[in-house]
């Protein structure tokens, strides 16, 4: 289960950029044609096998503007 | 094969018993026919009787040598060479030594021995040649470059290999033809007196001529015997001569079926060619060269180098370096393997070479050891291109070099396929397949499959005890946000959250995969091996709290 809330964010984009993107997550509308998608990837190291200790993985993109989303409201409270 | 008039068959017929009886009766003194014991040697096998037999020519060339010195020329110097060129050919000696009878000289074909005890010298030779031909103190170019061959090594490496090849060629050489050319002067002679048969020469039975050639062996043989039952008779001895009558009918009426010509006893006759001579003279000259460069040539050469003397002079400075013979095993080993091929030699010259080549050593028999002898014999690069270029070099063929290599590879291909298929020969029809081949084929081979097509997916398995458990070392994580600004797809992304540093990680306890149980469905597979990262809640990189 995955909290968003009360991380520490990156967002080492410009100050106007990024209140672009905010503006445009809170005034998204449900089942927006356009999307906010949200990618979540993890990864985890391995000794074996020695020549692919890494390995990525992608969870299934989440489109925050569907109403279906679970615990989207938190996305727009991370905003 | 011609046929011939009956009359004329018939008249021949009778000639040629009438002379042959003339012939036995006066070249078969009874201490010429195997040792004088008529019971003994008709006792034996046909295989095994002895050669003495046949023996019953006497030498004529050699007491002639005189009287034909003489006649052919009055010239002194020809009359000189004339004697010298007769008495290295035409002696008593050579006269027993290589009987004008085939039939004395059956033939053991000893090649192959003598072949691979050429082989052994020669590699005994790129080994040791070092050692029996030793440079003590002249250094020479190949001193300082040690990877090289020496160049008197690699002369006589060249040497060796040249007497293998004339080996081969006197092995190959022999002129047995003549006894067939003989048969077809004949039946040239005979078209000539009888117009409307005509056969050409290409058109010569081979197999026909061996036949003759046995015929004819086998009809001195049972005249032979036939005359030691006559002995035997005279003697007031009633033996048992089981099948001689019907061996003779037998004979006889082979002869109604084939042509039977004045000549056909003759046909057994050969002449000692110059290639058997030849295989007599490079036996001697070896034996010649080989003990003189054993025993003189390499021990003073080398003693010359050390010590300045041809000959030993033991003393605590030199004596351990002395090459004398019995102080150089090198030179024993080499002079004992040259003895071993004298010994073959001589043996091949004595009992002369069979009239028909076996093929190839391992080709004796069909046996599963011969099979895979030959195989083997296949596998050896080079040596059966070898083997085919010079056979095709030394023997009389009308087959051109890429004929001949065709036909020895279907010769090979034949004879792996008559070794293959000497089972299903000797496997009777129908008869059901014994259990243990059942077992071994069958069985075996099916757990052997099967450990094929699964035995990669045991070994990538748990189940695999060399596997080790491949617990998680490290962990992160990222949040990206896209945002599509248009339907056709074009977005902006922006990384959120990264983070590579965790908290803890350690195995996951009951109470926690209990809670997860229940919230999600899980697969409990290896549930020893579950693990709990707890990551850390700063990112990586920028941080601008919200």
């Amino acid at each position: 289960m995955l909290t968003l809330v009360n991380l520490y964010s990156t967002w080492s984009i410009s100050p106007p950029t990024q209140q672009e993107i905010f503006e445009k997550v809170l005034n998204s509308e449900d089942d927006d044609p356009l999307g906010i998608n949200l990618v979540i990837s993890y990864a985890f190291d391995r000794p074996e096998p020695a020549g692919q200790q890494r390995v990525n993985k992608e969870l299934q993109i989440i489109d925050i503007t569907d109403p279906g989303v679970v615990y989207r409201q938190q996305v727009f409270k991370f905003f | 094969m011609k046929t011939m008039k009956r009359k004329k068959f018939l008249e021949r017929k009778k000639f040629l018993k009438k002379s042959m009886t003339n012939a036995f009766k006066k070249a078969f003194p009874k201490d010429k026919i195997a040792g004088t014991d008529f019971d003994a040697a008709r006792r034996l096998k046909t295989s095994e009787r002895s050669l003495s037999v046949y023996n019953y020519k006497e030498p004529e060339k050699s007491d002639n040598v005189d009287f034909i010195v003489d006649n052919k020329t009055t010239n002194k110097l020809k009359q000189l060479y004339l004697k010298i060129k007769l008495t290295l050919t035409q002696s008593a000696y050579f006269e027993s030594l290589f009987p004008s009878i085939k039939e004395q000289k059956p033939g053991y074909d000893l090649y192959v021995f003598m072949a691979v005890v050429q082989v052994v010298i020669i590699l005994f030779m790129i080994v040791f040649y070092t050692r029996m031909d030793p440079q003590y103190d002249n250094f020479s170019s190949e001193d300082l470059t040690p990877t090289t061959f020496n160049k008197i090594q690699v002369l006589a490496i060249f040497l060796q290999i040249s007497i293998i090849v004339l080996d081969r060629y006197l092995y190959l050489s022999r002129d047995f033809v003549v006894i067939d050319q003989i048969e077809v002067e004949e039946e040239e002679s005979d078209e000539e007196a009888d117009v409307g048969h005509s056969e050409s020469i290409g058109d010569f039975d081979r197999k026909k001529t061996f036949d003759n050639r046995s015929l004819s062996s086998g009809k001195l043989l049972i005249k032979t015997l036939g005359l030691a039952k006559k002995a035997d008779k005279m003697k007031g001895i009633q033996t048992e001569t089981k099948g001689l009558d019907e061996m003779e009918k037998e004979y006889d009426e082979f002869d109604n079926a084939k042509l039977i010509s004045s000549e056909e006893v003759r046909l057994s006759t050969t002449n000692f060619n110059k290639t058997i001579l030849l295989k007599y003279y490079l036996q001697l000259f070896l034996l010649i060269v080989i003990h003189v460069i054993t025993f003189w040539y390499f021990p003073i050469k080398a003693n010359l180098n050390i010590q300045v003397t041809p000959f030993c002079i033991f003393n605590a400075d030199t004596g351990s370096q002395c090459n004398e013979v019995r102080k150089n095993w090198t030179l024993v080993v080499f002079y004992l393997l040259y003895c071993f091929y004298f010994i073959i030699s001589a043996f091949q010259i004595r009992f002369g070479l069979p009239e028909l080549r076996k093929g190839n050593f391992a080709m004796a028999d069909t046996q599963p050891a011969n099979k895979a002898m030959f195989q083997g014999y296949l596998a050896i690069p080079f040596i059966m291109e070898l083997k085919i270029v010079s056979d095709w070099t030394f023997t009389k063929t009308a087959l051109d070099l890429f004929q001949w290599i065709k036909f020895e590879s279907v010769y090979a291909d034949l004879f792996i396929a008559k070794c293959s298929n000497k089972y299903y020969i000797e496997h009777e029809v129908g008869l059901k397949e014994p259990w243990w081949k059942k077992a071994s084929f069958g069985c075996g081979g099916l757990t052997i499959l099967i450990i094929i097509i699964a035995g990669p997916l045991l070994l990538f398995s748990s189940f695999n005890p060399l596997a080790a458990d491949n617990f998680v070392t490290g962990a992160g994580l990222t949040f990206t946000i896209i945002a599509n600004l248009t339907e056709d797809g074009a977005s902006n992304s922006y990384e959120l959250f990264s983070t590579n540093r965790f908290q803890d990680i350690s195995l996951i306890s009951n109470e926690y995969y209990d809670l997860l149980s229940r919230e999600m469905l899980l697969r409990n597979l290896d549930r020893e091996l579950w693990q709990q990262i707890i990551l850390a809640r700063v990112s990586d990189r920028y941080v601008n709290t919200c």
